[in-house]
């Protein structure tokens, strides 16, 4: 488990409204460098739309949102380019072979000797073999290990997951367990969502448990237990 | 204030540009590819310039005064094409949410698709400008430099506000009906222009009035560049 460092993330009576439904309501958590955030909750809890916030994808209806010591409705470009997004969506584009995509990302987000990173991301996700095949040709398992190899792509102090192990086999699943524990180690911060307890405890320092858009629980995950988070998770839904 | 951390990680013009790149890059990548831009438009094209060509010609008359409306107009209706697709297959791939976390003034995407738009319709117009020529029997008798600089401008005009209109479509429902009712009564100074423009070219107007609505187009065009690139943030404002 990573020391705590400086807060990378800190989220200050958070509100969101969306379509005229309050998702978030009064949100107030912080996560210091290093550390790995799970963020869990039923289905509606909010957990998506918190993770959009922080990816500067959704401006805050009210409250505030430090990211790297940056407000995120204030600092923009600046702001994005500490950030690493894997979201429900790959962000890939089917037409494009993996090394096209990402040759694309990599001139957007102005990595810097671009051939070698795409190179080394590629190998990290094991998809060296498949490069130059075009995506829409990928399995599902191989187009989240692309897009997680999008998002670390420009080496973000801040990496932000979406249900990461949506799609992903065994094999891809602890792969990314590596990538998420690497990355802690090296002082980098991530926080992702997860529907799995066991899962979340495992690759975690913290969890934040969200019910009907309010935090209900942030604890050390070496604290909690699987069955009980599972309980906590079940109940407080939009629709419960 | 911005932090030091902050300030060494402004982006650069030099950054913007290579972000204008790279989106033109896999727009022109994608499409040659896939064709599914492309092949369309060339086809509309084909199709208006032999339905023009059978149907006007039989009639016997001097199609020269009616040439270059029928030559604007077919190019813009075939741009429309080109232009639905911009944002709506950013839409479909569910793309447009990343090139939204791109650490870059978020004009970028705008000049990026916009020179996309103006690559497919130049490409369009090279292929299809020679048979309405010879369709219509209309002979070519404008000055070679400055009918390019009337095609150039002309078309750059209906990619920029095209593209804007584009990705504000691209928030409804129905975007490929409401983009022909938006673009088209913004573009009737562009066409006036670029149809006067090339009359005055091909004899079929006032030969010194070329510069006037030269002059015309550049001011359309420079409208409607710098307009998006102020806009288009909140555009795409997600």
């Amino acid at each position: 488990m990573a020391e705590p460092g400086r807060p990378a993330v800190v989220v200050r009576d958070l509100v969101q409204r969306l379509g005229g439904h309050e998702v978030l309501r009064g949100v107030s958590f912080e996560v210091p460098e290093g550390q790995v955030l799970a963020v869990m909750g039923p289905n509606g809890a909010g957990k998506t739309t918190l993770l959009r916030v922080l990816g500067t994808l959704l401006p805050p209806s009210g409250g505030q949102v430090l990211v790297g010591g940056c407000d995120v409705r204030r600092c923009g470009p600046d702001l994005r380019r500490r950030i690493g997004f894997l979201g429900h969506h790959t962000f890939l584009y089917p037409q494009l072979t993996g090394w096209e995509n990402l040759w694309f990302w990599a001139r957007a987000f102005g990595v810097a000797r671009a051939g070698a990173r795409i190179e080394e991301m590629l190998a990290t996700v094991g998809l060296e073999l498949f490069a130059h095949e075009p995506v829409r040709h990928y399995s599902r398992g191989m187009q989240q290990r692309l897009a997680l190899a999008r998002a670390l792509l420009h080496d973000p102090p801040l990496l932000l997951l979406d249900e990461p192990y949506t799609g992903l086999d065994p094999e891809a699943a602890a792969l990314l367990d590596a990538v998420i524990r690497r990355w802690g180690e090296r002082g980098r911060t991530v926080v992702m969502t997860s529907h799995d307890p066991g899962r979340a405890l495992a690759a975690s320092d913290r969890v934040l448990v969200l019910q009907r858009g309010r935090v209900a629980l942030l604890g050390f995950s070496r604290d909690l237990d699987a069955r009980s988070l599972e309980e906590m998770c079940r109940r407080g839904g939009r629709g419960s | 204030m911005p932090s030091g951390r902050a300030r060494f990680l402004s982006p650069s013009r030099s950054g913007w540009w290579r972000q204008v790149t790279a989106l033109l890059w896999k727009e022109l990548r994608a499409e040659a590819r896939t064709r599914e831009t492309l092949t369309p438009m060339v086809i509309f094209a084909l199709a208006v310039v032999t339905v023009f060509g059978f149907g006007l010609r039989a009639t016997g008359a001097d199609l020269g005064p009616v040439f270059p409306g029928l030559l604007w107009v077919s190019f813009y209706f075939v741009g429309l094409l080109g232009l639905g697709r911009s944002f709506a297959s950013e839409r479909a791939q569910e793309t447009l949410a990343g090139l939204l976390l791109v650490p870059a003034d978020r004009s970028f995407i705008f000049v990026g698709k916009a020179l996309a738009n103006l690559v497919f319709l130049a490409v369009v117009e090279v292929i299809s400008l020679p048979l309405f020529f010879g369709l219509l029997g209309v002979p070519f008798t404008a000055p070679f430099v400055p009918f390019c600089v009337t095609m150039v401008l002309g078309t750059a005009g209906f990619a920029s506000i095209g593209t804007m209109l584009s990705a504000l479509a691209a928030h409804t429902r129905a975007a490929e009906m409401l983009l022909p009712v938006l673009v088209f009564p913004i573009l009737i100074p562009a066409v006036i222009g670029a149809v006067e423009a090339t009359a005055s070219l091909l004899g079929a107007g006032d030969p010194l009035a070329w510069k006037r609505w030269l002059g015309l187009l550049l001011a359309y065009d420079a409208l409607f560049v710098a307009l998006p690139l102020l806009l288009f943030d909140y555009l795409v404002e997600p």
